[in-house]
């Protein structure tokens, strides 16, 4: 190819970004699906998993209100649809919860470390290490990952 | 040469030729050394190797600490994804293990062919465990190099050889051993030791650097202190 024509066709793509445009969407679809199949895929599953634990087995709270649907005015059954769907998710929340572990409150590491018995904060009932207080503490003020919650109220928005 | 010139070794291969594998197999590993502890007298492992933190319900985790409550003090390298907090990579964020990183991290100008500063994995794990638990030198160690036939010649040309047999390496790949050829030279000393008695000799060994716990844990290890302490 002649000098002439490599720089015609550099000048080309220089300015038909129509190409780069597919190729960079083509990519953040790429990055998006991996991202969805490795992370949120699995937390969205688990969701689901205690979500139909859950509706199988309903507390007697959301039993008692689905009980009381066949002698309540039918304008009304929505709220209580609703009720019962806001029992559910509070189930499969506290489900989820049950099987994080546990971090030591910060308060009682404190209490351990300040105890005229203790021969070395370090020793703990399943192990030799030291917790990180600061980082106890916020995840004492946010229990669970924003993320994970996000997920898990977009998941119920689109089940109903 | 080494820490431990007098130590047996035994040698559990879980990587490729690149140095890349699966949990799979480092499981599988780690169970091998779990039932092959009374045929070799394994007491303490070195695990140069890392994933990403997920957790004390990770099974690579699971299976150190399986090890751990086997009585093989289990040293793991913290990883080389520092210096953002967070940055230990598994199994090395397990609690019970002793967690390795790098004092000199901010000397070395060469890890596998790449410039590194400042690369020692950080804490807190996920679970707000302080990490690593100790440091030692990762910057430009020398050690053999393997002749084994499996090392694909890409990493070779990567590798910063010396005098045909030798390698210099940086990483904290290169620090967990350190500490896990100290422990072998304390347990041949006192080897009634269990691994908690190990870990808790090596906090109070250690040279505080005034780094951030979280940066250094307990600080460098003291090889003289920790065969001169009592637990």
């Amino acid at each position: 190819m002649s000098e002439k024509e490599q720089v015609y066709e550099i000048m080309g793509l220089m300015n038909d970004n129509h190409l780069l445009r597919g190729d960079v969407n083509s990519a953040a679809h790429m990055i998006r699906n991996m991202l969805s199949d490795k992370y949120i895929s699995p937390i969205q599953r688990a969701i689901e998993k205690e979500n139909k634990r859950a509706r199988k087995n309903p507390c007697k709270e959301a039993r008692l209100l689905a009980a009381l649907k066949p002698f309540v005015n039918t304008g009304n059954h929505k709220v209580l649809d609703d009720t019962i769907d806001a029992l559910h998710l509070m189930e499969t929340l506290q489900s989820l919860r049950s099987h994080m572990p546990k971090p030591q409150p910060a308060a009682q590491i404190r209490q351990q470390a300040a105890s005229p018995n203790a021969k070395d904060p370090s020793i703990q009932p399943n192990g030799i290490y030291d917790m990180d207080e600061k980082c106890l503490i916020k995840k004492e003020q946010n229990p669970m990952n924003p993320i994970f919650m996000a997920i898990l109220l977009s998941s119920f928005a689109r089940a109903n | 040469m080494g820490v431990n010139p007098e130590a047996n070794l035994v040698s559990v291969k879980v990587l490729d030729r690149e140095g890349q594998g699966n949990s799979s197999d480092a499981l599988a590993g780690i169970q091998w050394i779990i039932d092959n502890k009374e045929r070799f007298n394994i007491r303490v492992a070195n695990l140069s190797i890392g994933t990403s933190d997920a957790g004390s319900l990770d099974p690579l985790v699971r299976a150190v600490e399986a090890a751990w409550d086997a009585g093989i003090v289990m040293v793991i390298a913290a990883g080389n994804n520092g210096p953002s907090r967070g940055s230990i990579t598994s199994p090395g964020t397990s609690r019970k293990v002793i967690t390795v990183g790098a004092y000199d991290d901010g000397n070395c100008v060469d890890a596998f062919g790449a410039s590194l500063v400042n690369f020692s994995g950080r804490g807190p794990t996920s679970e707000c465990v302080v990490k690593p638990d100790v440091l030692a030198t990762g910057c430009e160690v020398i050690s053999c190099l393997s002749n084994s036939p499996e090392m694909s010649p890409k990493r070779l040309t990567m590798l910063n050889t010396i005098m045909e047999h030798y390698v210099k390496m940086s990483g904290t790949s290169m620090a967990s051993p350190a500490i896990a050829g100290a422990i072998s030279l304390l347990l041949t000393q006192r080897p009634h030791l269990s691994p908690n008695e190990v870990k808790l000799a090596i906090k109070h060994s250690s040279t505080d650097l005034f780094l951030p716990p979280n940066r250094q844990g307990w600080g460098k290890l003291d090889i003289n202190a920790l065969l001169a302490v009592q637990v």
